[in-house]
């Protein structure tokens, strides 16, 4: 099991433990999945799939798909589940399969592109950013605004390659430290810091026009 | 005055890609997502199965039928490569020089499993049939003209009038129980002293050991079962087994199969058995049917 309380700063200590804390209440889960106990898959369904789903709608831009591909991450999870030891996190397992359902599923659709937006909800606390971003006496402005900043950034993201997709992905959105990311893409964390790097210049580029400088 | 505008304020990269984390479907959405789980959960459970996993099920179930199919595949293939094998196989006693080709046929006590090994073996090359002696085996040799040790065919009358029986005529087991009686009673009359209540003895010992002889024979075609004798009874006197070399017992079972009384056919079957056993006296003392029909030779042991 990872430890990554002694490689991070004290703020990422906590959230450290807190994935320790919730690995654990994974393993047992999954222990007792292994045992016969099939409802208890539900739980993990219930507490990953947006998680799931967010990863695999910002890698491919598209809700159906990502819908599609996360209903079959799970299903391969709960058929592969007797070969899962424990000698990673369950999240970090799940990420894995999500991760490279999304990889083939890109490398076979690659000429086959549908872009779609998911509504930004307001209650999130980028409330303050959104007003930010538009005038807040001009709510039709707010949302074309919103919309289309949206957009530019999907644009943006899609024109990353799709290990330099799937680094942001997982560390800008969802939250992975550069240790979990190595882990669920298969590589050392050095090329994870690397593709990170790479990748923002290329957003920064792509999106000058539209980002504070 | 009207105030200017104030630009507006941009955001950074990380700004965004915040923003991005709350791009999230709504309920309704969740509520597909399941419906569309269950169905996916359950389309896998009758998925298909490869067809090498069909296979295998397939040879799971009929493991207890595919094993006799598998033991006559076995059996088969190791028929074709006695065939074609150029070394030791039956070939191997099939000689162009060979001057008296012989058909061996080979009688299994099942009939339905009897199969006729029509090689042409030489006689001067008998390891086509050493080995483990069957039950029965049946030699037929092909005629040759230029013999003049052969008895003619004229000569070979049958002993046997009745026809052979039917090849599915299996002794019943009433019968074969009968067979240890039969032979103590043999044995009894051989210690008695009494050659004709032993001829008799014998001849009811081996009378129905001879009818599964006719009954496998038959099997193999006419040419086999007409050979056989079912009475065996004492027609020749001691005398006459003396001067042609043989015990009364070897004499009997010549006489019985050629149905000539001559010193000099008696001999010159003997020497046909003995040749067709590359002389082995110890196999040919262990016989106890002889027949010969013109050209064919049938033995048992």
């Amino acid at each position: 099991m990872f430890n990554l309380a002694k490689t991070l700063s004290p703020a990422h200590a906590d959230v450290a433990q807190e994935r320790r804390r919730e690995a654990d209440a994974d393993l047992f889960l999954v222990h007792r999945v292994q045992a016969g106990e099939v409802d208890c898959f539900e739980t993990l369904i219930t507490k990953y799939r947006e998680r799931i789903w967010g990863v695999i709608y910002h890698m491919t831009s598209n809700r159906e798909d990502a819908a599609d591909l996360t209903q079959d991450t799970f299903i391969k999870a709960f058929q592969s589940i007797n070969r899962f030891q424990g000698q990673s996190a369950f999240f970090t397992w799940l990420y894995r399969i999500a991760v490279n359902a999304t990889l083939n599923y890109l490398q076979k659709a690659k000429l086959r592109r549908f872009f779609s937006l998911e509504k930004i909800r307001d209650e999130e606390p980028v409330g303050a950013l959104l007003d930010q971003l538009a005038d807040p006496g001009n709510t039709s402005d707010r949302a074309a605004c919103l919309n289309e900043l949206q957009q530019k950034l999907n644009e943006a993201m899609q024109k990353l390659s799709i290990p330099h997709r799937t680094v942001v992905t997982l560390f800008e959105i969802d939250g992975l430290s550069h240790e979990e990311i190595a882990e669920v893409v298969n590589c050392s964390v050095g090329t994870v810091r690397s593709r990170l790097h790479y990748a923002k210049q290329q957003l920064q580029a792509d999106l000058q026009n539209y980002l504070n400088a | 005055m009207i105030p200017a505008p104030q630009p507006r304020a941009k955001p950074t990269l990380e700004d965004l890609l915040r923003a991005k984390r709350s791009e999230k479907p709504d309920a309704a959405f969740w509520q597909d997502f399941e419906r569309g789980l269950r169905q996916k959960q359950l389309a896998a459970i009758i998925e298909p199965r490869p067809w090498w996993l069909g296979l295998s099920l397939l040879s799971r179930k009929i493991g207890p039928l595919g094993m006799p199919i598998s033991a006559g595949a076995a059996a088969l293939l190791a028929l074709v490569v006695m065939r074609v094998s150029p070394v030791g196989g039956l070939t191997q006693a099939v000689s162009l020089s060979s001057p008296e080709p012989v058909a061996v046929a080979i009688v299994t006590p099942s009939a339905s499993a009897a199969k006729v090994l029509s090689t042409a073996s030489s006689v001067a090359a008998p390891a086509a049939t050493e080995g483990a002696i069957p039950l029965t085996q049946a030699v037929t040799q092909e005629p040759k003209v230029a013999s003049a040790e052969r008895a003619k065919p004229d000569q070979l009358a049958f002993r046997n009038p009745s026809p052979a029986p039917a090849a599915d005529a299996v002794v019943p087991a009433s019968a074969r129980a009968a067979l240890p009686l039969n032979a103590e009673r043999a044995e009894i009359a051989v210690a008695n002293n009494a050659p004709a209540s032993s001829a008799v003895a014998l001849n009811s010992a081996t009378d129905l050991d001879f009818e599964v002889l006719v009954s496998a024979s038959s099997a193999l075609g006419p040419g086999i079962t007409e050979v056989t004798n079912s009475s065996f009874a004492l027609t020749e006197d001691d005398s006459q087994s003396d001067r042609a070399g043989l015990n009364p017992r070897q004499a009997r079972l010549l006489s019985n199969a050629t149905g000539v009384a001559e010193d000099k056919s008696l001999a010159s079957v003997r020497e046909r058995v003995l040749h067709r056993l590359a002389d082995d006296e110890a196999r040919y003392a262990v016989i106890s049917r002889v027949g010969v029909n013109a050209d064919r030779l049938s033995l048992k042991f």
